[in-house]
């Protein structure tokens, strides 16, 4: 029972800051939660109603979270080190293949793979995601198709997902709809921007930042404006406006915090 | 219990904790219960509201906490009252005999 009412307790907070007052809080709501457990044991509920009683009885989770003033953080919170890396490298790799050999398009995938690996480095699902970016790579080089490949991003995001139910629909609709667009139409390109829509509900669910926000702005104006107008070049710097940011941004929130967690 | 009654009686949770903590040093669930049984089993408080009034309380000093030395199960995180905390159990309660007195008037 103790292990159960962990679990819940622990569920409850996961979305949340992590340090140690949270681990404080949880402690608590977690000794009084088994007290109650017990003293209705002992008036003689089951354990699955004494269980239900004991979690009613704590009041809304919405109430918890707010009472305790915790603030969310995103399970792929963003490192903007890591970021920073990434977009650099990847922003060299697309410059030399564009300039020296003039591969402007399709080679915006290193972006693509820059995001992928962040997502390998900053998510606790990170094997799923290499997993999914191997397999990608694999089908793309073995048999040229690197459309129909893209579903496994999805697949791996609604894993990644995990008990977000909400998540994980939309990327099964979103998986859906690739597939019809595909198989029904035809329509493997330009379909695929679809997972972008995707990326930016993830977004706007899970992390409600300006950063992740400015990241998909400007994949969205990178691919349009390179699609509609072939103008892979100079569009680039997009990435570099949206790491910029995200620099700024993230530099700003981890003064505050830090002084937060002086106090 | 009529929704208008219990928030009557929420209003005054942070009264209510000074009370029971003068007692003696009690914990969560220990406070929950006890108001419980006090009011012959009418009303119970959601432990979230319990939490608002703690955290509330142990910021304006009038209560301070400490945890317990528990060793089996989940530990207990003890309340103590300060003096401040007694200060304003003293001034709550002429506070409200004084608005009851004026209800009891107008009602």
């Amino acid at each position: 029972m103790e292990k159960k009412i962990r679990e819940y307790v622990d569920n409850v907070f996961s979305s949340y800051e992590n340090n140690s007052r949270t681990v404080d809080i949880k402690e608590e709501v977690i000794s009084n939660l088994l007290e109650r457990v017990n003293d209705l044991l002992k008036e003689g509920f089951k354990r699955n109603e004494a269980f239900d009683r004991a979690i009613e009885s704590i009041g809304s989770k919405e109430d918890l979270i707010k009472t305790f003033d915790l603030k969310k953080v995103s399970e792929y919170r963003i490192n903007y080190l890591a970021v920073l890396s990434t977009t650099v490298v990847s922003t060299i790799v697309y410059l030399v293949l564009g300039f020296v050999f003039d591969l402007w398009n399709p080679s915006w995938l290193v972006f693509f793979v820059g995001l992928m690996v962040l997502g390998t480095i900053e998510s606790k699902f990170g094997v799923v995601w290499l997993l999914a970016m191997g397999i990608y790579i694999l089908t793309g080089s073995l048999y040229g198709d690197w459309f129909t490949g893209l579903v496994i991003f999805g697949i791996a995001a609604s894993l990644s997902a995990g008990k977000d139910k909400l998540i994980a629909g939309i990327w099964v609709l979103i998986i859906t709809s690739y597939f019809v667009l595909g198989f029904g139409y035809g329509l493997w390109h330009p379909g695929w921007l679809i997972f972008f829509v995707g990326f930016a509900l993830t977004v706007i669910i899970v992390e409600k930042s300006i950063v992740a926000f400015s990241w998909l702005v400007a994949i969205f104006a990178f691919l349009f404006i390179g699609f509609v107008y072939s103008l892979w070049n100079p569009t680039w710097v997009v990435f570099l406006l949206a790491a910029a940011i995200t620099v700024y941004l993230e530099t700003g929130r981890r003064k505050v915090e830090e002084e937060t967690n002086n106090e | 219990m009529a929704k208008l009654t219990s928030d009557l009686i929420r209003g005054h949770t942070d009264t209510m904790v000074l009370k029971l903590l003068q007692e003696r040093d009690m914990y969560g669930y220990e406070l929950v219960k006890e108001i419980f049984q006090r009011s012959n089993k009418e009303y119970e408080l959601k432990e979230v509201t319990l939490y608002a009034s703690l955290r509330r309380l142990v910021s304006e000093k009038c209560v301070e906490s400490y945890w317990g030395d528990e060793t089996r199960g989940g530990r207990r995180k003890y309340y103590s009252i300060t003096i401040v905390g007694v200060e304003l159990y003293n001034k709550n309660r002429i506070d409200w005999t004084y608005a009851k007195k004026i209800l009891d008037r107008l009602l």
